[in-house]
């Protein structure tokens, strides 16, 4: 009976843990089999994460990888108002970490938001601030904040951003797709306490990388000299451009007036416009460089012939036009050196307006060049049925058609080039990380387009140095480079008359050195300068020499001309100011002073820095060097021409194919800079002897 | 051979002295409660007539019968156990991995912020290598501070190079020039 009891429990005990057991086994099967999909997604909604990735704008580069505009994050303090329990107290502590005010912070938290935020892009010390209080309702959120680091160093290239970080102007603006990347969100996954041990890599598109055909140095020295241009001449506005007339690369473009893109909001729309490529101004007779071109690629025209320029004035289709200067008979040469308007008139009707109007067209005015920036203008060039009756006159002294500066550079640069219109680029290359991105559209490089004939280029290059040796441009003649150029004096129109204004002109000079092998294309431009004289070889000019004569040695080109014996004056400062300035303590240097920039700023008569001391003259004596002229035979053209500019002899290349003739005589013995004739033609045929 | 059983154990006294004398622990008074009612029922029975009984004992010596096992059946308890084993070998291994997974990722977690530390102060240094390369700066420093002026032209000296230079000198061809 015990037994029979003891067994009963024992199965009772038995069935209550089989039973037990069954019934967890039960719950888990349900568990794992019909709830499995619910506790799984509570699981996944507890344990999983999605945080924002905001995209980091790509680095701007310049052609040597010195960076212009980068991003680095930051934090932003926000506040979620039903979080904060007491909002005077939170307000009152955060004013002083912000540096706003306490009823800022509360008009803020006060306004009825469930998000909103206090301050963007802190500086790390008051980010560090905010999170050593550690107010409950109060986060700070990373963002990227944009920077210029060379400040206004090519600002109206870069362009600017807002507090989203989207461009709003520049390369910034017209890439902005590209190099703002994309937002991304990721998935993280956090343990009980919120630590994350696992998230998933972001795999949207960062920004990419922009490396332009800006260099900074020569960028700087094109702000440097313009800038003291302006401030000598107080012109209200102006533009530098430095484009590579062998590819169409700007390798700077500077404006006045310029502005932070660190602070773009505060600068003015007038700052912010970047004249280079949305300016239209009448070129003036920097423009009578196309009639000449278009009248030589007709075979209309010689460098010797000679027109008479009526004595400054001519009458066109009832209309009497006069001359800046009286002339008599000048020769097509001398017309360009002069700046002869009835000359240029008188050759442009020899043109016709039909073949002029097709040549203005394909040097590129009156269309967008289709440089990589925004806003560009297409320049204003009247179709040719709404030509009038002395249209043509106008135009070819420059009047009655609008131009942008990189159009009037552009068309310069083809010229320089022997004929090839390239488009103007300020876009080298995309990088993503190491690799290189083709660009595709309307940025990619076109090939270039001929324009002119090279006899025709070479002929005009050969004009445009005079105008530098014996003409209107004598102030941009080089020390040991030929240089070749343009001046434009262009009267604008008074607004109170509707007449051309004597008083306010755009002065330029557009011009290229070496004349052989061209490196750099140079435009001047500086809108209404004061004083007199004010026109473009008075003001201008000047500019384009001091430009040239710093880049060329820093381009690297040879001279093809000797330097002319000077005075040197030694390196002499009045340093009373800098004697006690150690090397040491570099943070005192005033970063917002204009450097002196080779004594262009204007300084009144009288004003003048006294002396301590005089200061130490050497006279340098020209060294000059004879030179022995090497065998050319059998040798390219271009051989030829690399060694005559390596050995600092002036090549005169006439024919084609290979060299057979040349003059002097190989082993001839010749100062730098003498002129060495080349002629090639088919080499003469060697028979073998038999043996 | 026969043998007859007889209860020869303690009486009821001396059980209930004996159980008496056990400390009153939970554990311990449960079973000698159980016994007692044992030694009780073992008197009551004593109480009636005596019963003997009889066993037969038979010696059976059967050590040298061998269980036969069927090959078959040992290849599958091998089976059987090596798949067991393999089995439990996985859970331990899938579970180690978990844990180990999760170990990792907070590991990784760990060097992706020092990662994007390091990522941070170095865009900070480079921000700041661009702002001291600053042309301006450089300009200012070089004429304000240390008295530097442009050289002039025939300062500048070209550098003719020997015919064996020629080489060298074409991997520096003008950054701009196309040839």
């Amino acid at each position: 009976m015990e037994q029979e009891k003891v067994h009963l429990r024992l199965l009772l005990l038995a069935g209550f843990v089989l039973f037990w057991m069954s019934a967890i086994f039960a719950r888990v099967a349900y568990l794992q089999l019909f709830l499995h999909s619910e506790y799984m997604s509570r699981a996944s909604r507890q344990q999983r994460h999605t945080i924002d990735i905001y995209p980091k704008r790509g680095v701007i580069y310049d052609r040597n990888m010195h960076p212009l505009a980068m991003s680095v994050p930051v934090q932003s303090a926000f506040a979620v108002p039903a979080e904060v329990k007491d909002r005077a107290m939170a307000a009152h502590l955060l004013a002083g970490a912000l540096g706003m005010t306490a009823d800022e912070i509360r008009d803020k938290m006060d306004s009825g938001s469930t998000f909103v935020w206090l301050k963007r892009k802190l500086p790390p010390a008051k980010s560090e601030a905010v999170e050593s209080l550690n107010l409950k309702g109060i986060y700070l959120q990373e963002e990227n904040q944009r920077y210029y680091p060379k400040r206004e160093l090519a600002a109206h290239v870069l362009g600017f951003v807002d507090v989203d970080e989207k461009g709003l102007g520049g390369i910034e603006r017209e890439y902005d797709n590209l190099i703002r990347g994309k937002d991304e969100k990721v998935a993280v996954m956090t343990d009980a306490r919120q630590h994350v041990f696992d998230a998933g890599e972001a795999q949207s598109d960062r920004g990419i990388n922009v490396v332009l055909t800006l260099d900074e140095k020569i960028q700087y020295v094109a702000e440097r000299e313009l800038e003291a241009a302006i401030a000598k001449t107080h012109a209200p506005a102006g533009t530098v451009i430095v484009q590579d007339p062998n590819t169409g690369a700007i390798l700077a473009l500077a404006n006045w007036p310029k502005f932070n893109p660190n602070a773009a909001s505060s600068a003015s729309t007038e700052a912010r416009t970047d004249r280079a490529i949305s300016n239209i101004y009448e070129p003036g007779s920097t423009f009578k460089l196309v009639t000449l071109s278009a009248a030589f690629d007709q075979n209309l025209i010689r460098a010797d012939e000679i027109f008479n320029c009526e004595n400054g004035a001519v009458t066109v289709a009832g209309h009497l036009i006069h001359d800046h200067k009286k002339y008599g008979m000048l020769t097509v040469a001398d017309i360009l050196a002069n700046s002869s308007d009835v000359g240029a008139i008188k050759i442009a009707l020899r043109l016709g307006s039909p073949k002029f109007y097709d040549y203005i067209r394909a040097f590129g005015f009156g269309t967008p060049s289709g440089v990589d920036l925004p806003s560009e203008s297409r320049g204003l060039v009247n179709a040719l049925e709404h030509w009038g009756s002395y249209s043509i006159a106008s135009v070819s002294m420059g009047q009655e058609v609008g131009v942008t500066p990189l159009q009037m550079i552009t068309a310069v640069s083809a010229i320089a080039n022997g004929g090839l219109l390239y488009k103007p680029h300020v876009v080298e290359q995309m990088r993503r990380g190491d690799a290189d991105l083709l660009l595709e559209g309307p940025s990619a490089l076109a090939e270039p387009k001929r324009i002119i004939r090279p006899e025709t280029a070479a002929m005009m290059r050969h004009l445009m140095e005079g105008v530098i040796l014996h003409g209107t441009g004598k102030k941009a003649r080089l020390d040991g480079w030929t240089a070749a150029g343009k001046t434009g004096t262009a009267q604008k129109i008074d607004p109170d008359t509707g007449k051309y204004s004597r008083s306010n002109v755009i002065a330029s000079f557009t011009g290229f050195a070496p004349i052989n092998n061209p490196a750099v294309t140079i435009l001047v431009s500086l809108d209404s300068p004061g004083g007199y004289p004010h026109g473009g070889g008075d003001v201008a000019a000047p500019v384009f020499q001091k430009i040239a004569d710093q880049i060329l040695p820093y381009l690297d080109v040879p001279r093809d001309i000797p330097v002319s014996p000077q005075l040197v004056q030694a390196a002499y400062r009045q340093r009373a100011e800098t004697e006690d300035t150690s090397l040491d303590d570099l943070s005192t240097v005033d970063f917002n002073a204009s450097p002196d920039a080779s004594e262009a700023v204007a300084k009144p008569e009288g004003e003048m820095p006294q002396l301590q001391q005089p200061p130490e003259v050497v006279m340098s004596a020209d060294e000059g060097g004879d030179i022995v002229v090497p065998d050319f035979a059998g040798r390219t053209m271009r051989e030829v021409g690399e060694k005559c500019m390596r050995l600092g002899l002036n090549p005169v290349l006439v024919g084609t194919n290979l060299a057979i003739q040349q003059s002097p005589e190989p082993g001839t013995r010749v100062r730098r800079g003498t002129k060495v004739m080349v002629e090639f033609g088919d080499p003469p045929v060697r028979l073998r002897k038999s043996k | 051979m026969a043998t007859a059983y007889q209860w020869s154990g303690p009486s009821s006294e001396e059980i209930l002295d004996g159980v008496a004398a056990r400390k009153p622990e939970m554990m311990r008074a449960r079973a000698a409660s159980r016994f007692a009612n044992q030694a009780v029922a073992a008197i009551n029975r004593r109480k009636k007539p005596v019963m003997v009984e009889f066993c037969t004992v038979k010696r059976i010596d059967n050590s040298r019968l061998v269980r036969r096992v069927e090959p078959v059946k040992m290849r599958h308890l091998y089976k059987t156990v090596a798949l067991g084993s393999i089995i439990a070998a996985f859970c331990m291994l899938y579970v180690y991995q978990h844990f180990r997974c999760i170990d990792l990722g907070f590991q990784l977690e760990d060097l992706k912020a020092k990662t994007q530390q390091a990522q941070k102060l170095n865009g900070t240094l480079k921000l700041e290598i661009a702002y001291l390369r600053d042309p301006h700066r450089i300009d200012v420093i070089a004429r304000r501070q240390l008295g530097l002026t442009q050289p002039t032209a025939d300062q500048l000296r070209e550098y003719m190079s020997s015919a064996g230079v020629e080489v060298a000198a074409v991997q520096f061809t003008r950054p701009n020039h196309v040839p």
